[in-house]
Order: C-alpha cells, then sequence, then structure tokens
C-alpha cells in the first residue's frame, strides 16, 4: 500500500514539473517538423518521420529519466521531508519502489502522448498505421525503465548533477557494451579478456532494446528476441533497485 | 552625431567585407566541410549511440544536398561513393539509399562499377531483397551493356519474395531481346512510373525523351531516304504505319520534327 501511495504522490509531483511539459512540448515540435523536413527527402518521407518520431520518443524519455529520477530523492532529502516519510509507515524500499513506479508512470504516460502524436503524424503522411513501431516504443520503455533504475541508485548517495552524469555514462557505457566484449576478445592477455568479458555482462547492454531500424524497414523480429529483451531490463532493473534500497536503508536520516 | 556616423561606417563596411570572404575562401570551407562531415561509417556508428538510423538519415539530406549542389555546379561527386558507403553502414536496411546511390554513382558519376559495388553490399545485407538485383539488372543492361550478367540479375530478382510481377517480365525480354533498345526504353518507363525520388524521375525522363528521339530520328532518316526529302510532320510516320501511334513523353510533352535543323526534338 505505501509504494503505491509514493508512487501515485511521485507522479503527481512530476506531472506538476515544468521540465516535464517543455520535454513534451518539445518532443511534439521536432516529430511535427518532421513533415518539413521530410520535404526534403527525395522520396523518404516514411522512413525518416519514423526514424526521428522512434528517436525522439527514445531521447527524450531518457532525458526525463536522468533528469527527473536523479533529483526524485535527493529532493526528498534535501527538503527534509523524507523525515516525515519515514516516520510513517513506510520501509525505505517501499520508499524507492514507490518512486521508482512513480517515475515509471510518468515516463509511461509521456510515452503514451507522444505515441499518440506519432502515430497520427506517421498516419498524416502514409495513410497508414504501422503496428509494429508500437514495439520499438514498447522496448524503448523497458530501456528506460532500465536507465531509471539506475538513476534512482545513484540518487541514493549522491547529488542530482553527479547522478545526472554517472547515469549518463552508464548510457553511453551502454552503447559501447558489445565493443567491450570485441576489445577482449582480440587481447593477448587472459587478464583483459576475463576484465573485458565481467564489463560487458556488468554494464546494461542497451542494443538489446534498439530495434528501431528493424521496425521502420519492416524487417522481422522473433518474438523471442523481444521476450528476452524485456525479460533482461526487468531483471537488470530489478537488480539495481533492490542495491540502491540496500544503499538507501544504510544512510542515516 | 559622430558615433552614428562611426556606425553607420562600420556597418556599411560588413558587407564587402563578408562578400570577399565568400568569393575567396568559401569554395575551399566547403570542400573540407564535405571532409569534416564525413569520418567513416563505422566510426559514426560509435559516436551516435545506437541512433544509426537517425544518423543515416541526416547523412542521406546531406548527399541530396551533396548531389544537387554538384549537379548544378561542377558535376564532379567525387565523394559520393563515400557518402553512401558511410549511409549504408548507418543503416545497412536502407534500400532505397543503395538504388538511388547506384544509379546516381552509375549516371551522373560515370562510374558503374563503384554503382554495382553499393548493390552488391546492399545484397550481403539483404539477401531476400528483389530491389537490389533488379538494379543491378539495370545497370548491367542500360548502362554497360552486359546483357547476360542482367539476364542473371533480373532472374535473381525475379525468384525473391515479394518481386513484382515487371520483374519476370524484364527476365524474360532480357533473356530473349538482348540489346533491345525497347527493353531500355521499358526499364526508364518502369522506373519513372515506380519511383517517387524526383532526381529518379527527372533521369528516367531524361533518358526516356533520349530513346524516343533516338528511335525517331532513325525512321525520319529512313523516311528521307526512301522520299528524298524529310516527313512535313512526324504524324507522317503513323499515316506510312511505320508506327502505330506517335509516342509522348510521360510529363506530357511531345516530340515534333523541327524543319529548321532537320532534327526531332520534344516539347518543353
Amino acid at each position: 500500500m505505501g509504494i503505491v501511495a509514493i508512487a501515485l504522490n511521485t507522479f503527481r509531483e512530476g506531472a506538476k514539473d515544468k521540465i516535464f511539459y517543455a520535454i513534451v512540448v518539445f518532443a511534439i515540435i521536432i516529430m511535427g517538423s518532421s513533415r518539413f523536413i521530410a520535404t526534403l527527402s527525395v522520396g523518404q518521407i516514411d522512413k525518416i518521420t519514423k526514424d526521428l518520431g522512434l528517436a525522439t520518443i527514445s531521447l527524450l524519455g531518457l532525458l526525463i529519466a536522468i533528469f527527473v529520477g536523479t533529483k526524485l530523492v535527493y529532493e526528498e532529502i534535501s527538503r527534509r521531508t523524507i523525515y516525515t516519510i519515514i516516520s510513517k509507515p513506510v520501509t525505505r524500499s517501499q520508499f524507492i519502489l514507490g518512486k521508482y513506479f512513480g517515475l515509471l508512470l510518468i515516463i509511461g504516460m509521456t510515452l503514451t502522448i507522444l505515441t499518440v502524436f506519432f502515430s497520427l503524424v506517421v498516419y498524416l503522411n502514409s495513410n497508414t498505421l504501422d503496428a509494429h513501431l508500437l514495439k520499438a516504443i514498447g522496448l524503448a520503455f523497458f530501456e528506460l525503465a532500465l536507465i531509471t533504475s539506475v538513476a534512482i541508485f545513484f540518487s541514493t548517495f549522491t547529488s542530482p548533477i553527479s547522478s545526472a552524469l554517472f547515469t549518463m555514462g552508464i548510457w553511453v557505457a551502454g552503447h559501447f557494451s558489445g565493443d567491450l566484449k570485441g576489445l577482449g576478445q582480440i587481447s593477448d592477455s587472459s587478464l583483459s579478456r576475463g576484465v573485458s568479458t565481467f564489463l560487458y555482462y556488468l554494464v546494461p547492454n542497451l542494443s538489446n532494446f534498439d530495434i528501431r531500424g528493424e521496425v521502420v524497414h519492416g524487417v522481422g523480429i522473433p518474438h523471442t528476441f523481444f521476450l528476452f529483451s524485456v525479460c533482461y531490463g526487468l531483471i537488470y532493473s530489478a537488480a539495481v533497485i533492490l542495491i540502491a534500497t540496500l544503499i538507501f536503508r544504510k544512510r542515516d536520516f | 552625431m559622430k558615433s552614428l556616423i562611426a556606425i553607420a561606417l562600420l556597418a556599411s563596411s560588413i558587407f564587402p567585407l563578408q562578400k570577399m570572404i565568400d568569393t575567396k575562401w568559401r569554395g575551399e570551407e566547403e570542400l573540407v566541410e564535405e571532409l569534416m562531415y564525413f569520418p567513416t561509417g563505422n566510426l559514426l556508428k560509435k559516436i551516435v549511440l545506437g541512433y544509426d538510423e537517425l544518423a543515416a538519415d541526416l547523412v542521406w539530406l546531406r548527399m541530396i544536398q551533396y548531389y544537387g549542389h554538384h549537379r548544378q555546379t561542377d558535376k564532379r561527386f567525387d565523394y559520393l561513393g563515400h557518402i553512401l558507403d558511410v549511409l549504408t553502414d548507418l543503416d545497412p536496411h536502407f534500400i532505397h539509399g543503395y538504388t538511388f546511390g547506384a544509379l546516381l554513382l552509375t549516371d551522373d558519376g560515370r562510374n558503374p562499377s563503384r554503382g554495382l559495388s553499393i548493390l552488391q553490399k546492399g545484397a550481403v545485407h539483404n539477401p531476400l531483397d528483389w530491389r537490389l538485383p533488379f538494379m543491378s539488372g539495370f545497370i548491367n543492361y542500360v548502362f554497360l551493356r552486359d546483357y547476360e550478367r542482367a539476364a542473371d540479375h533480373f532472374v535473381t530478382a525475379s525468384s525473391l519474395p515479394d518481386a513484382p510481377a515487371f520483374s519476370k517480365r524484364f527476365a524474360a525480354f532480357v533473356y530473349d531481346r538482348k540489346g533491345d533498345v525497347d527493353v531500355s526504353l521499358e526499364l526508364w518507363y518502369n522506373l519513372y512510373e515506380t519511383t517517387e525520388n524526383e532526381y529518379e524521375k527527372r533521369s528516367a525522363l531524361r533518358y526516356i525523351k533520349r530513346i524516343e528521339i533516338q528511335r525517331l530520328s532513325q525512321l525520319v532518316a529512313r523516311f528521307r531516304e526512301m522520299s528524298g526529302r524529310y516527313p512535313t510532320d512526324l504524324k507522317n510516320l503513323v499515316t506510312i504505319e511505320w508506327i502505330d501511334a506517335l509516342p509522348e513523353a510521360p510529363d506530357g510533352s511531345s516530340y515534333f520534327f523541327d524543319h529548321s535543323d532537320s532534327l526531332v526534338k520534344c516539347t518543353e
């Protein structure tokens, strides 16, 4: 019950945040402008509209996850409202989980708004709706759920600016994880190979959530890949949130 | 008042100064800029952090600008192959990038082997897409006149999933009528009707008109040989039943015989 109350409260608070509206309006402007850009595209109006829309949804969702996620816990501590909350029958784990799910609700709502607008733009361009695009947006949501867990993890022990930088760093590293493995494989040293393999599995592999290219070009995605990627996102996020709760429990208030 | 005069003088000197900079150095800057914008595809792939398709779209828009600019100016397309490589490294499933790029490299870039290698690269990444071998057949037939190879490519294209009926038709045509100009004409008509790319459309129209003018000119020459005079009108060729009807260009313009220089031409 505590988790639901905190999640709903986080959602209400987050929905009031001006940065949220700024991001949504910005995303709508970008997607809307794809119609103008596409006129210069020499017959590639559909592709460019879809690429731009999917990238906008994913990138602006990331901005919300990082900039809202990294200050959620910190603000409660700096404003000392954390004392009021933990004096109630709410455990610290419930607090972190509530914050996490609250932010996921905000991200989910943002993605829904942007998806509706995106579908409208695609429909206006091509007179058809492509249900496969929802698969790419669905996986983007699980990527954002993972990044949100990382943002909240960092926010349990450091300032919002540091959390944002660290989370951004993890996001960048998550796109290079394949290279980590590749670099290790070409190394002669078994230690280097071991370290790079360890890092490969430690750093989130965000390419698991990227099917934008395949979806836009109509290349089939196996259902099992989709399912395994979702499971990967859920398990990874759960592990990170668990570590965040452990750290938060140890903090002295 | 002195300040105002000083401002006016300074402001009025900006225009000639900028104009001089543009005239003297802008050309060189553009060349450097072109190179700066296009590192290798593999490097760009790392930099764009998973947003490969969006980056490919930007490269595509840049390629269109590059092509349009050089087509209107020096007709040199030195970096077109490189840009296409970057584009297709970033988005290996961008079929129109391969087919349009190959056509540009062959037609405007005068480099059909580079065009065919781009299509080959596309076929490696998209082995089941009929459009890539179809374009290879097109280039081999129309530009290289390698009819054997063209036939092989058309047959490959026609055997792939979702290949339209016309790909089978061309496969049959090329085997039966190797080197026939009608097949070239039909290929260009087909491209004209199926493409949404204005550059491809323009190219196809140019070639359609060129081929039709060549065909009509041959008939006019034959008419002159037989009758000792030029026809008063191209409709004469229909009257004597050498052709069923006077062709009309797909953009609505029509062919006519210009008596002033005795040449077949097309209205603009």
